[in-house]
């Protein structure tokens, strides 16, 4: 892989983490003719998946648990001509850092973010997240998670985000597709893997049952939200997409020299 | 010359905004002025006051006695009567034994404009009483509001002109001099830090900062600065990481409830080598506290803010002036030792409105140190005698940052040997960062004198007016972390007491702490900033 770093990778073997690390490199290797690879810059979060931006040979920040989008945001409005990709988990961004994720598809900065959904939070070795099913038997939950799960889906359409979409790290064809077009489109891309974790919450074959492409793309966001809200499958595909004024487009401010002196004359 | 009166109403009376009127018709006429407000957690209602003094000398604080009460509610009356000699109130409300009795309010009425308006009567009446024309005045609303200032300046000259009638004057100001430009502590910070290269600006509304973020909003594009509100106070220290990572300079603004917020976000700077420059407008807490009022209680809260052990830069500034070189010089000194840098300002500081001799050459951005090498060879963390490593941001250069522990690439590690020496690579940074404020003013001594009083922050500007009625040496202490030993710890004094707004006396502890002080404490605790008036007797007691 072109794109590895000496980094020794340390996730379990068959770790769904594998499936988005080979979907993003080649979705990249594959973008690098239209774009610099000097221009990504990588933000990820703590948990397991956050141990990606050892393994990519692009400029990449490890930031804290949670603030993966504020860190993505921060770095467009910095500088516009970077590409952002932000990798969370399933326990930073739908737990920790959730009013960061909402906001962020409000603002529609123009940036990707890749959530590597196990369900479970695999770094502190297998507690239930607000994607875990209800009665999930973690290690902090014995008797059952007594939590409804969160739609994140449905909650990012209702948020405003400009591209939703949901993948398999089981099929890594559809997801660097999925990938490919996120980067491209101009706006917040939100991306819900769905990520088999071999050791806390093995849903291989859950997956491998019940994972079905969406059939017919909605036409609206209300169409979409209904389709997210109501598969008894688990849909992937793209829920929905549309071109908004970004972020930076809004609220950026051109450096220029700046007129100090002139301002205090004002305040005399 | 040195006078003072006073404005007060209810919220929502614009109180503030008369004060501050009153105060530019006196930096006009080339006085120094100082505005102190008081106000409440509450938009209408309640007891709100502006205290503006005049004087020929520079000022840094307000005094407790004057001339003057502008009365716009009879209850608030009672509050000022003592600290007046007389009071002008709006005749139309309410009836006082004895005063100027001017009817503001019918005043308003006539001219068809909301009640609100009627401050530009009373500050027409306050022209004639100090011997203004009112022309001056008139001018500040024109300046002030353009097209909207018709009706200000038609209730200014019925004020003045009913005033003169009736009214005996109480002085005879003249123009003694150029227009000053009037700011408030915040205000002055902002622009500092733009002088040294500011251009992102995250915060989320909290009293006494948010004025800082209300006047960049305003003037982003002359200054070239983008300024963003964001989700709550995490995001916005994240964000301006963010910025700084990808080589941008950037500053949040809070105060200490906020400040907490973003404890993970300043260890995060601290340990990933970034530079941002953190505001924090201090309040008296804890928690919610008295929202609107003044302390200086989070001076140890910044000196160990952030788990872990990594460097830091803490100055707080005395004045107007010193917000504005200070925040320049953090924000400069941030991007050299890279590393996060705390504005420690307080209530009194950056919501008080003062003239201001801003020398605006003063401060510059000054370059950090840039990596110059090959784009393949760059090591983010290459360990060096001064901890510093060359600067260098993507696109030019491939850039792996991480709050986990790091080789010099910025790959993880968790490497003994690695983690110790990159831990010590950072901590080096402190001994740097000590040189170079030993070449900067760490402190200031005004006055001399064999007994010394120690302060900090905007306590300093009611010290040095104490002081100076009674012989005493002042020293502010500028910079606090790293803590500037070697100027105190030789310092040669008989007594020394120490004034500061909080209980416990944090920075006479800091003074035994590092130069075996034994400082009298004069604390306040109050929410209120300390005035000349009432430090020289409580200093008087401890030299005596
Ligand atoms: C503020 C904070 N709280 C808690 C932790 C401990 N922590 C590390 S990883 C993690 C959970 C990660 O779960 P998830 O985001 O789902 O990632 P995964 O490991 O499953 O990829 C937690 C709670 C932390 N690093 N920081
Ligand atoms: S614990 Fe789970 S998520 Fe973490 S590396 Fe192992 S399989 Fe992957
Ligand atoms: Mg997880």
């Amino acid at each position: 892989m072109r794109l590895a770093t000496g980094a020794r990778i340390v996730w379990c073997p068959g770790c769904g983490n594998f499936g988005i690390l080979k979907a993003f490199t080649q979705a990249v290797e594959e973008l690098s003719a239209e774009v610099e690879l000097e221009r990504f810059v990588l933000v990820s979060g703590v948990g397991c998946h956050g141990k990606i931006a050892d393994y990519i040979a692009l400029s990449s920040f490890h930031t804290i648990h949670g603030r993966v989008p504020p860190l993505l945001t921060g770095i467009k409005l910095a500088n516009p001509g970077l590409i952002v990709v932000g990798f969370a988990g399933d326990g930073d961004m739908y737990n920790e850092g959730l009013v960061h994720l909402i906001h962020a598809a409000r603002r529609n900065i123009d940036a990707t973010l890749i959530v590597h959904n196990n369900s479970v939070y695999g770094l502190t070795t297998g507690q239930a997240t607000a994607t875990s099913p209800r009665g999930f038997r973690g290690r902090s939950t014995p008797e059952g998670n007594p939590e409804e799960p969160l739609n994140p889906i449905a909650l990012m359409l209702a948020s405003g985000a400009s591209f939703v979409a949901r993948c398999f790290a089981g099929d890594t064809a559809h997801l660097k597709q999925i990938v490919k077009r996120a980067i491209l489109h101009r706006g917040f891309s939100f991306i819900d893997v769905l990520q088999p974790c071999v050791t806390f919450n093995n849903t291989w074959k859950l997956y491998k049952e019940k994972v079905r492409p969406i059939e017919r793309p909605p036409e609206s966001r209300e169409e979409a939200i209904k389709l997210a809200c109501s598969a008894d499958s688990v849909l992937t595909g793209i829920f929905y997409s549309e071109e908004r004024e970004t972020c930076e487009e809004q609220v950026r401010i051109e450096a220029r020299h700046a007129s100090v002196k002139t301002l205090i004359e004002k305040l005399k | 010359m040195d006078f003072t009166f006073r404005v007060s109403g209810m919220a929502g009376d614009g109180v503030k905004g008369a004060g501050i009127i009153a105060g530019k018709v006196f930096s006009r006429l080339g006085y120094h002025v100082f505005v102190h407000v008081e106000y409440q957690s509450l938009i209408r209602g309640g007891h709100n006051a502006a205290v503006v003094r005049v004087s020929t000398q520079k000022l840094r604080c307000h005094r407790k006695y004057g001339d003057l009460l502008i009365a716009l509610q009879d209850y608030v009356v009672p509050v000022h009567r003592r600290y007046v000699e007389q009071v002008l109130f709006d005749s139309s409300k309410f009836t006082l034994k004895e005063g100027l009795a001017l009817p503001m309010s019918e005043f308003a009425a006539q001219t068809e404009a909301p009640p609100v308006f009627r401050n530009a009567a009373a500050l027409g009446a306050l022209c004639h009483l100090y011997g203004i024309d009112v022309e001056v005045l008139n001018q500040v609303y024109r300046d002030a509001y353009g097209e909207k200032a018709e009706k200000d300046i038609v209730l200014a000259e019925m004020g003045y002109s009913y005033a003169k009638k009736r009214f005996e004057r109480i002085r005879e100001v003249e123009q003694i001099g150029r227009p000053r430009a009037l700011l408030d502590g915040n205000q002055s910070a902002g622009l500092g830090a733009v002088r040294a290269g500011l251009r992102c600006y995250y915060a989320y509304p909290m009293t006494p900062s948010t004025s800082l973020l209300h006047f960049l909003a305003s003037h982003r594009r002359e200054l070239g600065v983008t300024v963003v509100q964001p989700e709550n106070e995490i995001s916005a220290a994240i964000m301006a990481i963010g910025s700084a990572f990808a080589g941008t300079r950037a500053m949040v603004g809070t105060s200490g409830g906020g400040f907490a917020l973003m404890q993970e976000a300043f260890s995060l700077a601290g340990m990933a080598e970034i530079p941002v420059l953190f505001l924090e407008a201090q309040r008296p807490g804890p928690s919610t506290g008295l929202p609107t009022w003044h302390a200086q209680q989070d001076l140890r809260f910044v000196l160990h803010a952030g788990h872990g052990e990594f460097p830091r830069i803490v100055a707080s500034p005395c004045d107007v002036e010193d917000a504005f070189h200070l925040a320049g010089e953090l924000l400069n000194l941030a991007w050299r030792f890279q590393t996060p840098a705390v504005l420690l300002m307080d209530r009194y500081l950056s919501e008080s409105t003062a003239t201001a001799e801003i020398d605006v050459d003063a401060v510059k951005e000054e370059p950090p140190l840039l990596y110059e090498g090959e784009p393949e060879d760059y090591r983010r963390y290459l360990i060096t005698d001064s901890g510093i490593s060359p600067l260098a941001f993507p696109p030019r250069v491939m850039l792996k940052v991480t709050g986990n522990e790091h080789d010099e690439l910025g790959y993880t590690t968790d490497d003994a040997a690695q983690s110790a020496a990159m831990y010590e690579k950072r901590m080096r940074k402190e001994k740097a960062i000590e040189e170079e404020l030993r070449r900067r003013q760490a402190v200031r001594t005004f006055g001399s004198g064999r007994d010394v009083v120690f302060t900090w922050g905007s306590s300093t500007g009611a010290v040095i007016e104490a002081a100076e009625e009674l012989g005493l040496r002042v020293v502010q202490v500028r910079y606090l972390s790293p803590f500037p030993k070697w100027e105190v710890e030789h310092l040669e004094f008989e007594r020394a007491a120490c004034v500061e707004c909080n209980y416990t006396g944090q920075l006479a502890s800091l003074l035994k702490e590092h130069g075996c002080i034994e400082a009298e404490l004069i604390p306040r605790h109050d929410g209120r900033p300390f005035t000349p008036d009432e430090l020289v007797p409580r200093l008087r007691e401890v030299f005596s």
